[in-house]
C-alpha cells in the first residue's frame, strides 16, 4: 500500500499528518458508535455495554413511524429519479447533438447548487402552486436530487459499453427498442443498481430539504434525529444513528462491489 | 458519400460502382483509411449514402435500417452479447425474425456443428477464446441464413496460425453454405488466398477490379502493383516497340505500347539473375537467405533498388556475393508496362 518510491514520504512527519488526517475523520463516528452501547443515562460518560439503547429505538413508536416514512420516500426517489437517469443517460449517449454540454451540466447541476437554496426553491415552489406539504413533496424534492446521483454511475457504464454491440444488434434484425430491452438494458444493470443504491442512501441521509419541505407526519429519520437532540443528547439518538450508518455503509460497499463486477464482465 | 458539415467535409467514398456476383466470394483490399470499412456498413446500413445507390438482387436497400436489411455483419471485434450464451447469440437473430422455438433450436444445433462448438452452447463470450469467440461470430451471422455476409477485419485480430485456420475454415463456410461473402481486409495476403474476386482500394475509390491473379500478374497502376504483393519498378522509354532503360540496355515491349516515358513493374521471383553476366547489367548490393528462397537485392545505375527472389532449389548455393557485377535478365513475359 505504502510505496517508499512515492516523492511524498521522503517528507519527514508524513506518517503522523495522516494518522492525524484519519483520526479527524472517523473518531468521531467511532465515538457515536461506541457510546450507542453505553449502558450509562448520560451519553457522553462510558459505564458498561448495553443493547437497552437499541430496544429503545424500537420500541418508540415515533422512531418507527419516522424510519418508515424515510424507507416509503427513498425507495418512491429511488424509483423515480432512477427511471428519469436512465432515460437521460440513453439519450446523451452514443449521439452528439447541439447543447449537449449544457444539458449534461444541467443534469448534474443539483450536485453544485447550495442544498439550503433548493430546500427554499423547493418550498415555496410547492405553496406557489398549492401543493400541500408532506410525504409527496417530500419524495418529490427528493427525486430531483437523487437524479444526478443516479445519472453518474448509469452514463459511465453507458459510455464504457462497445457501441458495435447495439450495432450487432441491429444488424441481427432488432428493432431500436428490441436493441434496447435485449442488449443495452441488460448491460447496463450493473450502472442501474449502483447508480439506485447511491441515490437511495442519499435520500435516506438527507436532512436539509427535508426539514423544509416535510410537513407534518412526514418527519424522516435525520429530521426526527434533530428534533431529539435540541432536547438533549440521549444514547437513543447514538443508537439509531448507527443504525443509519450501517445501513448506509452496506449500500455504499454493495454499489462498489456491483460496479466492480460490472467493470470486470 | 460526404463526411461532416462546411470546412470539415471529407468525401470517404468517391464515384465507386461494383458489381458482385451471388454466391462469390468478394475482397474489399486497401490500407486503413482508404474507405472499405466505410463500404461494408453502407451496405449494412449503419451509414447512409449522400449520393448514389445500392441494390440486393434488385432491390434498392435505400432508406432501410440496419434490422431490414437482408444482411448479417461478423464485427472485427466480434461484437458477441457478453449476457448471453453462446447458443442465446446464435439464436438471436432467428428470434428478433420471430421464428418459433424449435426451428430456432435446430438451426443454432446446426450452427454449432458447422462451426465446431458442439458442446460449447452453455458458455459465455468470455470464457471462449478468440477464436472460439470468431466462430461463435460467424454462426449468429450465418444462422440467418442472410443474402449477404460481411466481415469487417474480422480475422485481424487472432494470432497468425489461428488466421491461417479460420481463412481456410471460411472459405469452407462459404463452400457449403453458398451465401455471398463480402470480406474487408488490410491483408493482401489474406485477399489473395481466399477471394473469387477483389476490388483494391485506394482513398475511396477502386483502383482496380479482379481476380486474385488479375491483380497479382496484371496490375494497372503503380499503387495496385505496390500495395499487393512486393513489385520492382523500373524507369523506361518506349520507342518503336522497344523500351530502353537509361543504362542503354533495351527489352522487347510485351504488349503494344505508344511512346513515351513508362514504369515497368517486375516481381521479385520473375526476374533472374543470368549465369553468364548477360542482359541487364547490376551490381549485387546484398544477399538475403531466406530458407526457401535466396534474395539478391540489386543496384541498377539510375534506378530503384531491385529485388530478385530465387527459390533454393538446390540448396543454399551462394554463387554471387556482395559487391559483385551481375547480369540481371527479365523475360518478356515477366515485364508489366504501367502508364505513370
Amino acid at each position: 500500500m505504502i510505496n517508499p518510491r512515492n516523492p511524498l514520504w521522503r517528507f519527514p512527519g508524513l506518517f503522523w499528518v495522516m494518522v492525524l488526517f484519519f483520526a479527524f475523520l472517523y473518531v468521531p463516528i467511532f465515538v457515536l458508535v461506541a457510546l450507542s452501547f453505553n449502558a450509562n443515562q448520560v451519553a457522553t460518560i462510558w459505564t458498561g455495554f448495553s443493547w437497552d439503547w437499541y430496544k429503545g429505538v424500537l420500541d418508540n413508536p415515533n422512531i418507527l413511524r419516522a424510519a418508515q416514512n424515510s424507507l416509503i420516500v427513498a425507495t418512491a426517489a429511488t424509483l423515480l429519479s432512477t427511471l428519469v437517469a436512465v432515460a437521460a443517460a440513453v439519450g446523451m449517449t452514443g449521439r452528439r447533438f447541439r447543447g449537449q454540454n449544457l444539458f449534461n451540466g444541467l443534469v448534474g447541476l443539483p450536485l453544485l447548487v447550495p442544498e439550503i437554496v433548493t430546500a427554499v426553491a423547493s418550498l415555496l415552489f410547492f405553496l406557489a402552486i398549492g401543493l400541500q406539504l408532506g410525504l409527496l413533496t417530500v419524495i418529490l424534492a427528493h427525486t430531483v436530487f437523487c437524479i444526478p446521483f443516479a445519472y453518474l454511475p448509469i452514463r459511465a457504464r453507458l459510455e464504457g459499453l462497445d457501441p458495435r454491440l447495439a450495432e450487432a444488434a441491429t444488424d441481427l434484425y432488432a428493432s431500436p427498442w428490441h436493441t434496447f430491452r435485449r442488449v443495452t438494458l441488460p448491460l447496463l444493470v450493473p450502472g442501474i443498481v449502483s447508480g439506485a443504491m447511491l441515490a437511495f442512501i442519499t435520500s435516506m441521509d438527507d436532512f436539509v430539504i427535508t426539514f423544509f419541505v416535510a410537513g407534518a407526519g412526514a418527519t424522516t429519520l435525520p429530521v426526527y434525529i434533530f428534533g431529539m437532540i435540541r432536547t438533549g443528547i440521549t444514547p437513543e439518538v447514538n443508537a439509531i444513528s448507527t443504525l443509519l450508518l450501517g445501513v448506509s455503509v452496506l449500500l455504499v460497499a454493495l454499489s462498489f462491489v456491483v460496479g466492480q463486477r460490472g467493470q470486470a464482465r | 458519400m460526404v463526411y461532416g458539415e462546411g470546412s470539415e467535409r471529407v468525401r470517404a467514398l468517391d464515384r465507386i460502382s461494383l458489381e458482385i456476383g451471388h454466391n462469390e466470394f468478394f475482397t474489399l483490399l486497401g490500407p486503413s483509411g482508404c474507405g472499405k470499412t466505410t463500404l461494408l456498413r453502407l451496405i449494412a446500413g449503419f451509414e447512409q449514402p449522400t449520393e448514389g445507390s445500392i441494390r440486393l438482387y434488385g432491390q434498392p436497400l435505400e432508406g432501410l435500417p440496419p434490422y431490414r436489411r437482408p444482411v448479417n455483419t461478423v464485427f472485427q471485434s466480434y461484437a458477441l452479447f457478453p449476457h448471453l450464451s453462446v447458443a442465446q447469440n446464435i439464436a438471436f437473430g432467428l428470434e428478433m425474425l420471430g421464428k418459433p422455438r424449435a426451428e430456432i433450436a435446430q438451426v443454432v444445433r446446426e450452427m454449432l456443428g458447422l462451426v465446431k462448438l458442439v458442446g460449447y452452447e452453455n458458455r459465455r463470450p468470455a470464457q471462449l477464446s478468440g477464436g472460439q469467440q470468431q466462430r461463435v461470430a460467424l454462426a449468429r451471422a450465418l444462422a440467418n441464413r442472410p443474402k449477404v455476409l460481411l466481415l469487417d477485419e474480422s480475422l485481424s485480430a487472432l494470432d497468425l496460425k489461428l488466421r491461417k485456420e479460420m481463412q481456410l475454415e471460411l472459405k469452407r463456410l462459404h463452400a457449403e453454405t453458398g451465401i455471398t461473402f463480402v470480406f474487408v481486409t488490410h491483408d493482401q495476403e489474406e485477399a489473395l488466398t481466399m477471394s473469387d474476386r477483389i476490388a483494391v482500394m485506394q482513398e475511396g475509390r477502386i483502383a482496380q477490379v479482379g481476380t486474385p491473379t488479375e491483380i497479382y500478374d496484371a496490375p494497372n497502376s503503380r499503387y495496385v502493383a505496390d500495395f499487393i504483393g512486393e513489385t520492382n519498378f523500373l524507369k523506361a522509354r518506349a520507342r518503336g516497340g522497344v523500351l530502353l532503360l537509361p543504362d542503354g540496355s533495351s527489352l522487347p515491349t510485351p504488349v503494344h505500347t505508344p511512346d513515351g516515358e513508362v514504369t515497368l513493374a517486375i516481381r521479385p521471383e520473375r526476374a533472374r539473375l543470368s549465369a553468364d553476366g548477360s542482359g541487364i547489367s547490376a551490381r549485387v548490393k546484398d544477399v538475403v537467405y531466406k530458407g526457401t528462397d535466396t534474395i539478391y537485392l540489386l543496384e541498377l545505375p539510375g534506378q530503384e533498388p531491385f529485388q530478385v527472389r530465387s527459390q533454393n532449389r538446390l540448396g543454399a548455393l551462394q554463387l554471387v556475393r556482395p559487391g559483385d557485377p551481375v547480369g540481371l535478365e527479365l523475360p518478356p513475359e515477366a515485364v508489366r508496362v504501367l502508364k505513370e
